[in-house]
């Protein structure tokens, strides 16, 4: 079933504020570790950092998209919803993976940059649903 | 393969398995949701699917934290 959306009653898709809050949060986190325990450490909070704000980033990417349809099919947005949990685990994993196991980056930093990205996200998130309602 | 090592792999495997069950529940739950009141208003899907997304964000961001440890577990501390 194809229906043509009204502008006004357009979705608002700005989810910028959660990803600003994130990056914001991990380049202020980067600095101070940089200052703080040097450039190692630095680079591995900002590896895991990247990590988080590349899974939010997809999700964004993914829900723009999903946005850009006109159609009302709830169960190809159901499919869509499935496939990016599916496509962000596995960037996830292989990101992880990577700056583990490849680049020799410290595990319990390069995480601790990964859980703060991930709470960040978590703030903006909540922040962006209380401006909605 | 002592026994601490095969704790830590446990430890990493429940998890993960559980970070995956939670996140399952919640986002079936999201999913039917979402089908219920597509079903009911379907004027309404473009604001639902919005809220879905974002809601999803918020549904798997623990279980991505509990992989992430996971992976330190499995690889950095068993491994």
């Amino acid at each position: 079933m194809r229906t043509i959306i009204p502008q006004h009653q357009k979705p608002d898709s700005d989810i910028r504020l959660a990803l600003l809050v994130q990056g914001g949060v991990l380049l202020v986190a980067a600095i101070l570790v940089y200052l703080v325990y040097g450039q190692a450490s630095a680079m591995a909070v900002a590896s895991g950092g990247l990590v988080a704000l590349a899974n939010s980033g997809l999700l964004a990417w993914r829900m723009r998209g999903a946005e850009r349809r006109v159609d009302t099919d709830a169960q190809q947005d159901l499919r869509m919803l499935y496939r990016t949990g599916l496509e962000r685990f596995a960037l996830v994993v292989f990101f992880l993976a990577l700056g583990m196991g490849v680049l020799k980056l410290d595990p319990p930093v390069m995480i601790a940059g990964f859980v703060l990205g991930q709470l960040a996200w978590l703030v903006g998130v909540t922040i962006r649903l209380g401006r909605t309602h | 393969m002592d026994m601490i090592h095969a704790v830590l792999y446990i430890a990493g495997a429940l998890m993960m398995g559980l970070g995956a069950l939670g996140a399952s529940i919640g986002i079936g739950i999201l999913g039917g949701r979402f089908l219920e009141g597509a079903a009911r208003q379907p004027e309404l899907i473009p604001m639902l699917r919005t809220q879905f997304f974002i809601v999803m964000g918020l549904v798997d961001a623990v279980p991505m934290i509990a992989v992430g440890l996971a992976m330190y577990v499995l690889f950095a501390v068993a491994g």
